[in-house]
């Protein structure tokens, strides 16, 4: 499975889809990626892995609007993140763990 | 010299009266730069100068409908605020520390307090963060240890509140970090209440953190572009330099 190219902006006002800011850490054998959700349950993530890559998906509690934001900004809701997220390294994803606390998304995922 | 480039244009006339000087540009986390702006917000201070240089980007911010400049100083007669809404090209950094320290020892300010963060790997396991100090002269670590705050004894210290000590130290004009455990890669919120939290100590102020904590979701949000910038803008080289030992370390 390969992913398509991600876009630069941090917001996708067509699609009302939002870039999440990403820490990814590479150790030894591992990755420890960090995903910053804020307005994001747990349960409404959702993490897709290719060979070397990942797809990390997320949808809002609640539709965000900034009223007085830019000029097409001001006319879009977002409700949701997108990012996918390339490693430098062939993983291992059904040995791939994660955690969410405060809004962050936190994946272990070792390397093959 | 650079400095001749930049100019510090007052809005407001006002009759000094030794300030305390906050700064908090953009930087790690933007810990400095969130509190500083809630700072502004809590006590409704008013812009009074702004940072016309054209070292700059050319950015202009509108705010309510109102033109702005990116780089602003917000205050009252005792006490001034430094933000910026841009992420500060590393080009500019020296002469606009150079440029606001020479300012401020003409007002006669009191002490320059920067307030900034330190990436801390275990951040999303830390409830409260810690606050630490940098002292521009050590005779200031007594006053600070007097409120119960930790002074970095050996190590380095890197970005613009490193050269603002630097410049305070040569100009005479005490100065003291406060840097709080912060994410490195995500606007931290949290790491801005526990900065304004000593703060409200060591100033004997009382600015309510309170609303930073209910609206972090908010302000992540918002703060993810000047991250971003700021990111762009910083060397890794000088990023995590502060993990480092330094060599005369004993």
């Amino acid at each position: 499975m390969s992913f398509p190219e991600d876009f630069d902006s941090l917001w996708d006002n067509v699609e009302g889809c939002m870039e999440p800011l990403v820490e990814v850490r590479e150790k030894y054998d591992s990755f420890e990626i960090y995903v910053d959700l804020p307005y994001v349950k747990g349960e409404s993530v959702e993490v897709r892995f290719s060979e070397d890559a990942l797809l990390v998906m997320a949808k809002c509690s609640k539709a965000i609007k900034f009223n007085k934001w830019g000029f097409s900004q001001k006319r879009t809701e977002y409700k949701y993140f997108r990012k996918i997220i390339r490693l430098p390294h062939k993983i291992d994803p059904k040995k791939a763990t994660s955690t969410f606390k405060g809004g962050v998304l936190k994946i272990i995922v070792p390397k093959i | 010299m650079v400095e001749e480039y930049l100019e510090i244009v007052m809005e407001k006339d006002i009759k000094f009266f030794e300030p305390v000087v906050i700064e908090g540009f953009p930087d790690v986390g933007l810990a400095g730069a969130i509190a500083s702006m809630h700072l502004i917000e809590s006590l409704g201070l008013e812009e009074i100068a702004y940072i016309e240089t054209p070292l700059l980007p050319p950015i202009m911010v509108v705010h309510n409908g109102e033109l702005l400049h990116p780089v602003r100083i917000y205050g009252n007669e005792r006490l001034i605020v430094l933000i910026s809404e841009i992420a500060l090209p590393l080009t500019v950094l020296n002469p606009l520390v150079k440029k606001v320290v020479e300012w401020l020892k003409g007002l006669r300010a009191r002490m320059l307090i920067a307030l900034t963060g330190f990436p801390v790997e275990n951040r999303l396991e830390i409830e409260k963060p810690e606050v630490y100090a940098v002292v521009s002269k050590k005779e200031y670590a007594e006053i600070v240890s007097k409120y119960k705050i930790e002074v970095l004894q050996e190590g380095f210290i890197s970005g613009i509140y490193a050269l603002f000590l630097k410049e305070c130290l040569k100009a005479g004009l005490p100065a003291i970090a406060l840097v709080a455990q912060s994410f490195l890669k995500y606007p931290d919120p949290g790491a801005a209440a526990e900065l304004l939290n000593t703060l409200n100590v060591l100033l004997s102020i009382n600015v309510d953190v309170k609303p930073l904590l209910e609206n972090a979701e908010e302000i992540r949000l918002k703060a993810r572009d000047l991250l971003r910038q700021t990111e762009r803008v910083t060397p890794s080289a000088y990023r995590n330099v502060e993990g480092e030992l330094p060599l005369m370390y004993r």
